[in-house]
């Protein structure tokens, strides 16, 4: 009696599992599916769950078109310098963090999480002018110095956490053999918390490509514009109204994160839990 | 003997507190310039007369910029759509993102790749989400609408959920709660797997329900993520502005102008940047005191 309760129950708790992901993901699947259909399909009830004449011609429409081309490059660009900002200055700071002690120490700590407390629009309205001042908007390291201040706050604390779980022995055996302290962190320490590296460079680059609101602003120039406010100036203008090709460009302007996740999602994972629960 | 030992670890000391100084100084120069300043800046500038004619010399202009705000009231519109988007965004998903979490918390085979999965909508860019969403609310054609008409929950297949007030809001929260959903599921699953089974099995033992567990024993050893989590994913909807700008541009007449469209639009569509900092300063009030009863409630469980 029991074993079959049971059983019925797991089926109904894969049931309940599966439609919620049928749910969630249907926003998904239906942006691919719009994407490859002609615009005048989509303008008409009752929608095409099947297309009848699926076609590639929105997707040919925004990869010939050389100004998404450059939109695209400009977010890589920015992004991939952002992770490797992130990188270089989270790293040492995150060991600091976790192996020394030093004056001030929690109150620098605090600042730096409370960050992503500040209104990012007061910050962008002072930094707009300063840009302006030192010649800054619309160029490339512009946008790469705010993308990478917004993102070190989690990068620091992540790097801390993953030092934190590699024994403090190490670093002391290290020393008595004769390793100064640079070269401990770099060819002991380091090697070790790779996949925080990862995990800080993943998550990075997604809050980088993610961006909108300060490269809406920092820049300026048609061509140093991102992907993000490219998409939204063609939802306004160039492609108002035509649902197809806004659907195949949201694609090619997701695809790029959605394969990085795909493939470090285990990273991915372990760098978002990492802060927030210490095992 | 004694003495140029003390020294010497005097002298140690001081130079570990120089090298973790110079490893943490790049942080702090890059935080500090992009940040700490502009912020400053930003609480002055909110009392002064700083738009584009005198940028470069704003003088203090008697409280001018928030009195303008509570002159027109419009600021009381902009706090109430504030609290209740935000409200609304963080419970909803949490509840979703927890009871997500609980579901594949359970014996279940495969739970990594679920998770996975119903991770994918927190990748994606928030425009992108934004223009989906519209799309699928579109009013004659979208989905959304053509589904609920299908299964009999609306009369009609036309719903204009950006020109009306509260479908709006509806249609922004329903957008920002499955972008970032998955991000509370994720934190909340990591603490669930990590809470000591023994506990629950012992609960069990002295015949205590599903629903009594859960709220007496695994509840309260997740509360410390519990608090981040929702502490986290507050901040992030009060800084909301690429969902909320992109589905409806704040409207329909402000209904979803939450403090983060006013202050940008105020900044950077009416080149006014005082009254912009001062919506700021405003925000950043309402936050403190949001985070001062946070931390209340934390330490309050903390010495339970």
């Amino acid at each position: 009696m029991k074993n079959k309760k049971t059983k019925l129950l797991s089926v109904v708790k894969y049931a309940v599992i599966l439609l919620l992901l049928l749910v969630i993901l249907f926003p998904i699947i239906w942006m691919g599916i719009s994407s490859i259909q002609p615009s005048n399909k989509l303008m008409t009830l009752p929608p095409e769950f099947f297309p009848s004449s699926p076609t590639l011609a929105n997707y040919a429409r925004i990869l010939t078109n050389s100004k998404y081309l450059r939109y695209f490059a400009n977010s890589f660009i920015t992004a991939g310098g952002t992770v490797l900002a992130c990188i270089l200055i989270s790293v040492p700071c995150g060991y600091a963090f976790s192996r020394y002690n030093f004056p001030l120490k929690k109150s620098i700590l605090t600042f730096v999480m409370s960050v992503q407390m500040f209104p990012i629009v007061v910050i962008l309205i002072t930094l707009y002018t300063y840009y302006m001042k030192w010649g800054m908007l619309s160029t490339y390291r512009g946008l790469i110095l705010t993308d990478t201040a917004f993102a070190l706050p989690l990068a620091i604390n992540l790097m801390k956490s993953f030092f934190d779980t590699i024994p403090k022995s190490l670093d002391e055996s290290a020393k008595i053999d004769g390793a100064g302290r640079l070269r401990t962190l770099w060819s002991i320490v380091l090697p070790l918390v790779v996949p925080g590296l990862l995990a800080v460079g993943i998550y990075t680059f997604l809050n980088a490509w993610d961006d909108f609101l300060m490269a809406l602003t920092i820049m300026q120039d048609v061509d140093m514009k991102t992907i993000t406010v490219g998409l939204a100036e063609s939802f306004l203008g160039e492609y108002a109204y035509d649902y197809g090709a806004l659907m195949a460009f949201s694609l090619c302007g997701s695809l790029p994160i959605i394969l990085l996740f795909v493939f470090l999602q285990k990273y991915m994972i372990s760098g978002l839990t990492a802060g927030a629960v210490k095992e | 003997m004694t003495i140029p030992k003390l020294e010497r670890i005097r002298h140690k000391a001081v130079s570990d507190t120089l090298f973790s100084f110079l490893l943490i100084a790049p942080a702090l120069i890059v935080l500090g310039v992009t940040v700490l300043v502009p912020i400053l800046k930003g609480v002055y500038v909110s009392f002064c007369n700083y738009k584009l004619a005198t940028l470069n010399n704003p003088t203090w202009n008697n409280f001018q910029n928030y009195r303008n705000l509570f002159a027109d009231g419009d600021i009381f519109a902009y706090l109430k759509n504030t609290i209740v988007y935000v409200f609304l965004a963080v419970a909803i998903q949490y509840v979703l993102g927890m009871a997500v979490a609980l579901l594949l918390n359970s014996k279940i085979r495969g739970r990594k790749v679920l998770r996975g999965a119903f991770l994918i909508p927190w990748t994606l860019p928030s425009v992108v989400v934004a223009i989906l969403w519209r799309w699928m609310l579109q009013q004659q054609f979208g989905v959304i609408n053509y589904l609920l008409y299908k299964a009999n929950i609306t009369d009609t297949v036309n719903i204009a959920w950006t020109t009306d007030a509260v479908l709006a809001m509806a249609a922004v929260v329903m957008a920002a709660v499955w972008r970032k959903f998955p991000y509370i599921m994720v934190m909340l699953l990591a603490a669930l797997q990590s809470v000591d089974q023994s506990l629950v099995e012992a609960a069990k033992v002295d015949g205590a329900s599903y629903w009594k567990t859960l709220i007496h024993i695994t509840m309260p050893a997740i509360r410390p993520v519990t608090i981040t989590a929702v502490w986290i994913a507050m901040m992030t909807n009060f800084q909301m502005y690429t969902i909320i700008s992109n589905m409806t541009g704040g409207g329909p007449v402000n209904a979803t102008t939450t403090l983060s469209l006013a202050a940008y639009k105020a900044a950077f569509q009416s080149y006014d940047f005082g009254e912009g900092a001062a919506i700021g300063v405003l925000w950043m009030l309402l936050l403190g005191v949001i985070t001062v009863l946070c931390n209340r409630l934390s330490e309050k469980y903390a010495t339970d």
